[in-house]
């Protein structure tokens, strides 16, 4: 077995004095998307924001037990770096949320904050990231576009592709498909398949089907408690607790 | 049922007409409102206009703005002062008497109009400069009277006031940034913050006056200033700044929280989400409101009364320094104190009304040039804010 990427050990999450999320233990292996399946408020994004140290900037968030590892290294250590973790673990956010500015500056923010890059340089990050999202031969005319002024679906994929041009190890998607159609939830599902290749995905996401079709693993979350964890075709075909199960078969069947 | 229906409607109908009448009393007292302004706006520029425009070439009073103030020397002859004063008492006499009241009246009052614009033709005006180089007028023909400041120019109350603008406005912005952007991005949601909040917002009421006296008592006498421009910036200053701080940090809570969370998640700092993503789209409504409070406290008289302003000082204030640092410690004029002078402490009447109006038109040019520069940065700002909105 490889070394997992991230191994989420016995985390809790406390706003303010309730406690949102008990006890979490789970493990993500490398190049394998994970699905985290749940009803609203079960808290999939606060774990997710946990991963990549989201909670502890603006909310009134506090780890209460256990903690999480990126690679072997505790990352609510005094000593650990956050910015360099949030380069390494891109987290897109469920609503889309683009700079107001324009298609290419939105790409390039990230790798240009910490250091300069020549301007060939950022065009080539540039049109790396927008090719990894499929957007590159629909946008390479129209890089000044203002953000603002894509379909949602293109916006979408221009905030995953804002999160890759960092080449991060880890992409931490947090619904996004909650408000498209099929169509192009659909595309985002073959992008998910393709961006597998070269990024650890985790996915949170209220869809079931969507999760059996692209996950790997698959977690179910209620109430913040990670109540089953396992390969997605083994939680899907015979969930071990009743309550998964129910759950699974309310929203399928 | 058919009772009730037309009960319902009549009562309607009633709601309808006092709902106009309330509009129309409404638009009354908006209207009442604009009108003084205008009228008090209206009096100030035609009177003033005409110290500060000739009808001559270059259509300008340049001496307005480039000369210190000084007294003006009127010489009036006697014996039309003696003859209108007989008639005044004449007329007052008719008045009493009641007889064949109008008639009469009309005849005197002309016949006064005509001599007081006599006595105006005939008046000899000099300024303090001139009268040096001229021989006195005989005291038993005429009548001397003597106005200061209603002759030359306001030019040292005009750059003191320029100078008291330009060292306040870096100090105002610079602290009032800082602060909002601390109480916006960085304070901590507890009592501490509460409370500065708080207090800060009590004081964007405070009477100018108080801050006039703390700052004579500090700057002034406790570190021994003086009279100085620099008490006179720090006192506008923390007058203005509450106002500003809090002004500031609404135009920074209004960029959506997304916005720095956007940037956090690419790996920026604290400091670089703020900078890249939340100050462009809101320094310029911070400018204007430094700008526009400026503007406002710039133009109160009770703050720098006590702390940088003179009644008069015939140095304008680049003038007579023996070093750079002399800038910062001399006191200087400034145009609403000059203006409060004019009106209080000297007549109106033809000789002066000339200044005092002059004064107060440029003052209002002045001060509502900034003020419209800085609402029309905010509605540049409010432009760019858009996407968000
Ligand atoms: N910033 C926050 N402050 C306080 N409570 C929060 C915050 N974010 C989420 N919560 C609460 O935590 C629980 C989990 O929310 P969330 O993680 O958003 O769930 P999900 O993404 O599965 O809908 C909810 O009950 C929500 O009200
Ligand atoms: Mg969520």
């Amino acid at each position: 077995m490889n070394v997992p990427i991230i191994s989420v050990n016995d985390f809790s999450l406390n706003y303010g004095q309730e406690r949102r999320l008990h006890n979490i233990n789970f493990d993500v292996i490398g190049h394998q998307v994970v699905a985290l399946i749940g009803p609203t408020g079960s808290g999939k994004s606060s774990l997710l924001r946990s991963i990549c140290r989201m909670n502890d900037i603006h909310y009134d968030a506090k780890i209460t037990s256990g903690t999480i590892y990126y690679k072997n290294q505790d990352i609510y250590k005094k000593e650990f770096n956050p910015l360099e973790l949030r380069r390494n673990v891109g987290f897109v956010f469920q609503k889309n949320n683009p700079f107001p500015k324009n298609v290419y500056e939105n790409v390039a923010y990230g790798p240009s904050l910490k250091k300069s890059h020549a301007t060939e340089e950022l065009d080539e990050i540039v049109k790396e990231s927008l090719n990894a999202v499929d957007l590159w031969e629909e946008l390479k005319d129209s890089l000044n576009l203002s953000a603002y002024q894509l379909t949602k679906n293109q916006q979408k994929r221009l905030c995953i592709a804002r999160a890759i041009a960092l080449k991060p190890e880890v992409l931490l998607l947090d619904e996004p498909c909650a408000t498209m159609d099929t169509i192009n939830t659909g595309k985002i599902e073959e992008l998910i398949n393709q961006l597998k290749k070269n990024y650890t995905i985790i996915i949170a996401t209220h869809n079931m089907q969507q999760a059996a079709r692209i996950s790997d693993q698959a977690g179910y979350l209620n109430e913040g408690r990670l109540i089953e964890f396992n390969r997605t075709d083994a939680l899907f075909m015979n969930p071990v607790n009743p309550e998964t199960e129910a759950y699974i078969s309310g929203r399928l069947g | 049922m058919n009772l009730l229906k037309t009960r319902s409607q009549k009562n309607g109908q009633i709601t309808a007409h006092s709902r106009n009448l309330l509009k129309r009393f409404f638009q009354f007292n908006t209207y009442l409102f604009f009108t003084c302004i205008c009228l008090i706006f209206l009096t100030i520029s035609i009177n003033g206009s005409k110290a500060i425009f000739t009808s001559k070439f270059p259509y300008i009073n340049t001496a307005f703005f480039t000369e210190k103030p000084q007294t003006l020397y009127v010489y009036k002859p006697k014996w039309i002062i003696q003859k209108l004063s007989a008639l005044e008492a004449e007329s007052e006499l008719i008045k009493q008497e009641d007889s064949n009241y109008e008639t009469k009246h009309l005849t005197v009052k002309k016949e006064i109009q005509l001599l007081e614009k006599q006595l105006l033709n005939e008046t000899i005006k000099f300024t303090e400069y001139q009268i040096q180089n001229s021989q006195e007028f005989d005291p038993n023909i005429y009548l001397r009277e003597t106005y200061p400041f209603s002759a030359g120019g306001i030019a040292p109350a005009l750059f003191g006031s320029i100078f008291l603008i330009l060292g306040t406005f870096p100090i105002v912005f610079l602290m009032g940034l800082s602060s909002a952007i601390y109480l916006s991005e960085y304070s901590p949601n507890d009592k501490t913050t509460k409370i500065i909040k708080n207090s800060i917002n009590a004081l964007a009421g405070t009477p100018s006056i108080i801050f006039g006296v703390f700052g004579y008592g500090i700057f002034v006498l406790a570190f021994g200033w003086g009279f100085s421009l620099l008490a006179g910036w720090l006192t506008i200053a923390l007058m203005t700044l509450p106002t500003v701080i809090s002004d500031c940090e609404i135009a920074l809570k209004r960029i959506p929280e997304r916005e720095r969370m956007n940037a956090i998640a690419l790996g920026a700092s604290k400091w670089q989400s703020i900078r890249h993503n939340v100050l462009p789209y809101s320094i310029n409504e911070i400018f204007a409101s430094t700008l526009f409070n400026i503007a406002k406290t710039s133009g109160e008289a009770a703050p720098i009364m006590f702390t940088a302003a003179y009644a008069f000082r015939d140095k304008l204030p680049w003038q007579g320094l023996e070093n750079w640092h002399d800038f910062f410690f001399q006191g200087v004029m400034a145009l609403p104190y000059h203006i409060y002078i004019l009106s209080v402490k000297l007549p109106i009447n033809a000789y002066t009304r000339d200044m005092q109006y002059g004064a107060a038109f440029i003052f209002l040019l002045f001060v509502g040039s900034l003020s419209m520069l800085g609402i029309y940065l905010k509605q540049l700002s409010i432009n760019k804010q858009k996407p968000y909105l």
